[in-house]
């Protein structure tokens, strides 16, 4: 649901005046601090808890309580580490909705104002060991279930297995993922490496199937946690609906990862990723990708936090007349906040797929500020330059908006 | 579908959804005496505090604000020595806190300090009452 104008000045403050506008109308909403998002209200507790330096990044408390299946972190009377479950009332008290308009402008391209999704997103806990997380937009005119997870839990809250099941976020370390701080994915992340007919895979997109884990969590100085998540997952290797190719069949991927929580916000971790498609065609061959990343974070001191990733990977078809593909992309970020609600951040991101594909190498900045007035709307401005293959770099900029109830 | 009716009809949806959500929505019950002091002052004026103490109070409206309303530590009615110990150590040991032993110490003082001074009367009073 676009609507594209050409890009004049008058056009761009006309756009800028109805986000101001809708701005204006969220803050008159008569919400308070602590009534915004599902968990929020459930724990009558500041967003800042567990996320850093602003939503929907996730600090390790956050990460934590999502790993347990959206119950609490505590600590008893005795000082020893619980879990801390509150049963909503009803589920929709669980469920936040979520409204994200976008003005976006690339160099090029006319400037546009779009009403980019509507979602419903929602979790948490039926019973002792059973909880569930569902995701559900409306996107295009068009309704699509984006996510669904269950999970069960077991054993005491310093060392939990879990099972967790369904469309799912493959990625423990997600601060790239759904948790990113501005629109532009983390290219190691979200670029694809094609390999003959298979489109490629990549490492964000949600996955059908299974993931198993151990996490060990214990108590610290200062309330502080440590944690270790180990987690092997099976999945379909692609998504859903497969590619335009019918790919998704016969797919079998196995993941494994390791995630190093310390202190409120530091990280450190690993996957990898091994995939096969067969091709049903009338080739019948198949073709593989691996993956193995590292990545991690560091608050270097309060309020201003370094994040680093690299991952390499490795793509061949069982087809002798396709050559492997080698590739390699890492990034490099700051976040810095400014003052309370209002932060920066700056990256720089290099995809590098080996020679033979060139063209698909990218590289180039990322730099914006987020901002959240009210703990019901969060607004981000972010510049994209993207030097794909020889070409010229691309330039893209992005206002957005996202109203949270 | 035509981009122009789509958002005409995609921008009130929104908003019916929103102040549906509003009505619907139902927020776990606060203690009504925690939740008025969560509505009083969210900021001590330090202007005439020692030069350790406004330093401390930075630290204190950083670090106490990150669970929960800074007005609610502001508003409370702990002001013994004690109280504040039992409940700087109580929040010390909750996971994420991030308040570490030296920053308990210093939050600790601050608020034994703010305490005797703003809440002087109130001090005084509990004080007779244990004595």
């Amino acid at each position: 649901m676009t609507i594209q104008t050409q890009c004049s000045a008058r056009s761009i403050l006309t756009r800028l005046w109805s986000i101001a506008l809708l701005a204006v109308v969220s803050f008159l909403m008569p919400a308070t601090a602590q009534a915004t998002p599902a968990f929020a209200r459930q724990f009558n507790a500041k967003c800042s808890m567990c996320h850093a330096p602003l939503p929907p990044r996730l600090n390790n408390l956050g990460l934590t309580f999502k790993r347990m299946g959206y119950r609490m972190p505590d600590v008893d009377k005795d000082g020893k580490l619980v879990l801390q479950d509150k049963p909503s009332r009803s589920l929709s008290d669980n469920f936040a909705l979520i409204g994200d308009i976008r003005l976006e402008s690339s160099r090029g391209t006319p400037t546009s104002l779009s009403m980019h999704e509507i979602e419903l997103v929602g979790a948490g806990t039926a019973g002792a060991h059973l909880s569930y997380a569902a995701e559900v937009a409306w996107e295009a005119g068009e309704f699509a279930m984006e996510g669904y997870e269950g999970q069960l839990l077991f054993g005491q809250p310093k060392a939990t297995f879990t099972a967790r099941f369904g469309l799912i976020n493959t990625l423990l370390w997600d601060k790239f993922g759904h948790q990113r701080l501005g629109v532009a994915r983390a290219h190691l992340l979200n670029r694809r490496v094609p390999v003959g007919s298979f489109v490629g895979y990549r490492p964000r997109d949600m996955q059908e199937g299974i993931e198993f884990g151990v996490n060990l969590t214990q108590l610290a100085d200062g309330g502080a946690m440590r944690s270790t998540f180990l987690s092997v997952g099976v999945y379909n290797g692609l998504t859903p609906a497969g590619n335009e190719f019918g790919e998704s069949d016969d797919s079998k991927d196995v993941m494994a990862q390791v995630l190093h929580l310390w202190g409120e916000n530091h990280t450190l971790g690993a996957l990898w990723y091994r995939g096969k498609v067969t091709d049903i065609g009338t080739a019948g061959f198949d073709d593989t990708y691996n993956r193995w990343g590292l990545f991690g974070n560091y608050e270097l001191h309060p309020g201003t936090d370094v994040l680093a990733g690299f991952m390499a990977g490795r793509d061949d078809a069982t087809d002798d007349t396709i050559a492997r593909i080698s590739s390699r992309s890492w990034f490099l970020e700051l976040n810095q906040t400014i003052v309370p609600r209002l932060a920066a951040f700056a990256r720089y991101d290099r995809f590098e797929p080996r020679k033979s594909v060139a063209s698909a190498r990218r590289q180039g900045p990322t730099l914006g500020v987020a901002y959240q007035p009210i703990d019901n709307l969060l607004m981000t401005a972010e510049y994209t330059g993207q030097k794909v293959g020889a070409g010229t770099r691309s330039r893209d900029l992005v206002v957005r908006a996202i109203v949270i109830y | 579908m035509n981009s122009t009716l789509s958002l005409l009809m995609g921008a009130p949806m929104l908003v019916v959804i929103l102040a549906a959500g509003l009505g619907a929505r139902t927020q776990e019950t606060l203690d009504p005496r925690i939740a008025a002091y969560d509505k009083g002052p969210a900021t001590i004026d330090v202007a005439k505090y020692p030069a350790d103490m406004k330093a401390r109070y930075k630290l204190f409206a950083t670090r106490c604000s990150k669970c929960h309303t800074i007005a609610r530590a502001i508003n409370c009615e702990f002001v013994l020595e004690d109280e504040w110990e039992r409940y700087v150590k109580r929040m010390m040991r909750k996971p994420g806190s991030g308040i570490s032993a030296s920053d308990g110490k210093e939050i600790y003082e601050f608020l034994a300090f703010d305490s005797k001074t703003r809440k002087k009367a109130l001090y005084e009073k509990k004080l007779k009452q244990i004595k």
